[in-house]
């Protein structure tokens, strides 16, 4: 029978780093239009260097319901978009950034009382959609686009699902390529739009500049999750999740290069120095789904108290600049079209059990934990498949709750316990069969 | 073969091969030997599919409690995508040869993808349908038609020449042209179908050769032209909006009805959407697929299309005036997020013009029927 102690997860301390640029983005966010800086929604992928370069402020609609929900100020746009009558089964973010969006737009209304963050965020001057995977994005987007009185100039870049037809598969054969085309011709028209909203030519020096640093941030987060296919892990994927900004909606902002150069070297000196993330780790779990950002240190602490640790996941591995080395600095349209189309979300089935897979190879994965966001259809819509082929395939054995993004209203801790407990009692079970 | 029977007689005729929707779809396998390609419903161009000498049908939702599903998509999706990975996963899809899933909404990728991986045998294409409207939105629709046409080909080992694709595109317009046709009709005389009747006539266009739906069309049209006159109106006029991948449950459609309404027109994807418009022919047949499907858009604006130009709130408010009719009644898939995104809107545009509307969300399971019904009786009262 597993035991729970109360152990607390060992999270890597260079993450203040990233707090700190974290502050400087929305300091800046909020003061942007004082600065005279446009302003332009967007949501997906990162692809805060398209704006970046030509000196416009840029805000990422999950970024930004992440953020007013770690704030604690999510309840209050949550409410307000329900009572303008959007139905609690839509996406969280999409809900929250909605709701705000309508403290800008309308007003605050009498009952409610928001946060700061929640009501001080400027209207857009552009909206500009890149989304793979998910068709709730640019709905999402058009709705925002809908409260500003459909005034605002919307670009949306449509993103191919890869579903791997006619043997294409990770990052090749005619699909692939063909998509890659695509992707690349409408980043072409993305710039032709900027310059117009930003009524200048586009700075193409500075977006090469800053997509060197993406590569390099992009790249140095890989490497030092790699390090992490050593046992015991010295980091975790919680670490990972809190890390995540700099490879988001902060990508290329400046201080990123030595954030993660920090969290990498930290994650180095632990494994020279058999500093684990988890003190005593028996089990390697995957998380598969969006992080459940309410109740990330919760779960953090709760598998550590289980001497597991959450070493991976499809949120984290398979997204942000996975895949630094495709892109040339130089002519940067073609590497972020293959970041952006060879994501988690956006992968036919086939494709996404195959990377999964390899995953749990590479880093010797005991468990998997499917955490089923309600309200982000996206990732859940292949869990059942993911469960039962792992293990089938790998005799991986796996749990799954509810939960969601943002609102914690989906999610029961009572069953989440049991359902952990459940996975650790087999692991251990299998563990003891050797 | 149609021209002895009555109109009632007809349309009983569609309503059993509605109720039972592949049946008609399987003996025309059997007679022909020719391949059946299920479209993952909505937005897929069955002309193209029908240029290839195959039979495109689109999958129906089925009206039986979910079961042998649960295992494979979670509970918390959509009622439509949900019962079509029921149905494979009891083996009810085996008959098919092909399929297509498209990518116009995340929860039908999803359900394209289980179904892909419950039917190893079955080829599984898709259809990559860009949204929006922007200059170059047409060219790039006509891209993602040539790769199904050539996943298609490869499939039906057949190549589909511009003719053939035409000569689809012929008796598929035909269709379209016979239903609305009927639509007028029943605008005008909205209780000389129920629209359960309608829903027949749709959802039997959707499973069986169109060629001979066309017949049965042909013999239906004058019957009903004739009835016309003998049939008295009386009822609060309803539009019925909404209900996108799944047609709604023929319980939901009569207590409609039983509530003292008669419907003078929708735009549910089973009905008025899914015939609006013709496609041109005399472009080049892509070409002209392709701005079809911006066309409709804007005939009957789609909330999966993504095009800023279109307004469905006030295409809703431009119709309710259009058919005189006094309320909206909006059938909602519960779990419907392209629905869900446009309800303010549409709750907005209907208060701004006076139009009093009633949201009803259902589950597959309608577990809330006694619900509904009170609440339909309600509403409907209000406006006698
Ligand atoms: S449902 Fe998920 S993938 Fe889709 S927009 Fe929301 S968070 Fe993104
Ligand atoms: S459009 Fe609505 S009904 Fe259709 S698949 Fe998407 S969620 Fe389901």
């Amino acid at each position: 029978m597993a035991v729970q102690e109360a152990k607390r997860a060992n999270r890597l301390k260079s993450g203040k780093l990233v707090n700190k640029l974290v502050n400087e983005y929305w300091e800046d966010l909020i003061n942007a239009k004082k600065t005279g800086k446009k302003v332009v929604y967007t949501t997906g992928l990162p692809i805060g260097p398209f704006m970046a370069a030509q000196d416009m402020a840029w805000i990422h609609g999950e970024g930004y319901g992440a953020r007013v929900a770690a704030r604690h100020e999510e309840k209050e746009p949550q409410t307000f978009a329900e009572n303008k009558g959007f139905n609690r089964e839509l996406c969280s973010y999409a809900r929250t950034q909605m709701g705000c969006a309508m403290f800008a737009e309308l007003g605050v209304p009498d009952d409610l009382n928001p946060g700061p963050i929640a009501t001080e965020i400027p209207a857009p001057d552009a909206i500009v959609t890149c989304y793979p995977g998910c068709s709730t994005g640019p709905q999402w987007d058009w709705a925002i686009e809908r409260v500003f009185g459909k005034k605002i100039p919307w670009f949306n870049v449509v993103i191919p699902y890869h579903m791997g037809r006619n043997g294409s598969t990770y990052m090749k054969g005619e699909e692939f390529e063909e998509n890659v085309k695509y992707v690349v011709r409408q980043f072409e028209d993305l710039i032709k739009f900027l310059e117009v909203v930003s009524g200048k030519p586009y700075n193409w020096d500075k977006f090469q500049e800053l997509m060197g640093v993406t590569k390099k941030v992009g790249k140095l987060r890989m490497e030092a999750m790699e390090l992490c296919k050593a046992k015991p892990a010295p980091a975790s994927f919680f670490d990972w999740s809190i890390q995540i900004a700099p490879v988001n909606y902060l990508t290329a902002w400046p201080g990123t290069v030595e954030a993660m150069q920090a969290v990498k070297d930290e994650v180095q000196e632990r494994l020279d120095n058999g500093v684990s993330a988890v003190p005593n780790e028996k089990y390697r779990i995957f998380w598969e789904g969006i992080m459940n950002w309410n109740k990330l240190g919760w779960m953090a602490d709760k598998f550590a108290s289980y001497d597991a640790t959450v070493v991976a996941g499809r949120y984290t591995h398979m997204a942000f600049w996975h895949e630094p080395d495709t892109i040339d600095p130089e002519h940067p349209l073609r590497g972020i079209a293959i970041n952006h189309l060879e994501c988690q979300l956006n992968l036919g089935y086939p494709i996404t059990e195959e990377r999964m897979m390899t995953l749990s190879k590479d880093y010797s994965i005991d468990g998997i934990v499917f955490h089923g966001a309600r309200t982000c259809r996206s990732f859940s819509r292949s869990h059942f498949l993911l469960a039962e082929n792992l293990n089938k395939k790998m005799g991986i054995q796996s749990t799954s709750f509810e939960g969601d993004m943002v609102d914690d209203s989906f999610y029961k801790e009572e069953l989440v316990n049991t359902r952990i407990e459940a996975l650790i009692e087999s692991l251990e079970a299998q563990k003891s069969r050797g | 073969m149609y021209q002895n029977l009555s109109s009632d007689e007809i349309l009983n005729k569609l309503a059993q091969i509605a109720a039972d929707p592949y049946e008609r779809a399987k003996e025309w396998k059997m007679e022909t030997g020719s391949k059946i390609i299920g479209c993952y419903i909505m937005h897929f161009p069955e002309e193209l599919l029908h240029a290839a000498g195959v039979l495109p049908i689109v999958l129906q939702v089925k009206e039986e409690p979910i079961t042998t599903g649960h295992a494979y998509y979670p509970a918390y999706f959509c009622g439509p995508t949900r019962s079509i990975v029921d149905q494979a996963a009891k083996g009810e899809l085996d008959f098919l040869d092909g399929f297509v899933g498209g990518d116009y909404c995340i929860q039908a990728v999803g359900g394209a993808e289980v179904v892909g991986n419950l039917l190893p045998k079955v080829s599984n294409m898709f259809f990559r349908l860009p949204v929006g409207n922007q200059p170059w939105t047409h060219g790039d629709i006509v891209q993602g038609l040539e790769e199904l046409k050539r996943d298609i080909e490869r499939f039906a080992d057949k190549k589909i020449s511009d003719e053939d694709i035409l000569k689809s595109i012929r008796i598929y317009n035909k269709n379209r042209c016979l239903i609305r046709e009927i639509y007028e009709l029943k605008s005008v005389h909205p209780s000389l179908l129920t629209s359960s009747d309608m829903l027949s006539i749709i959802k039997s266009s959707m499973v069986m050769p169109k060629e001979e739906h066309n017949e049965i069309l042909e013999s239906l049209l004058p019957k009903l032209q004739s009835k016309k006159e003998t049939i008295k109106e009386e009822g609060v006029r309803v539009f019925l909006s909404g209900s996108f991948c799944g047609a709604p449950k023929n319980e939901i459609l009569e207590l409609v009805e039983q509530s003292g309404a008669v419907v003078v027109g929708d735009d549910l994807f089973h009905g008025y959407r899914y015939i609006s418009d013709n496609i041109a022919e005399d472009r080049e047949p892509l070409e002209a697929i392709a701005a079809h499907y911006i066309d409709k858009n804007t005939n009957v604006p789609c909330p999966t299309r993504c095009d800023p130009k279109t307004d469905w709130p006030q295409y809703l408010v431009d119709s309710m005036r259009k058919y005189k009719a006094d309320q909206l009644v909006i059938v909602m898939a519960q779990f419907c997020e392209p629905h869900m995104f446009f309800y303010p809107d549409i709750k907005d545009a209907m208060q701004e013009a006076g139009i009093p509307h009633l949201l009803l969300e259902i589950s597959h399971e309608l577990d809330s029927i006694e619900t509904i019904k009170t609440r339909l009786e309600a509403f409907v009262e209000m406006a006698v």
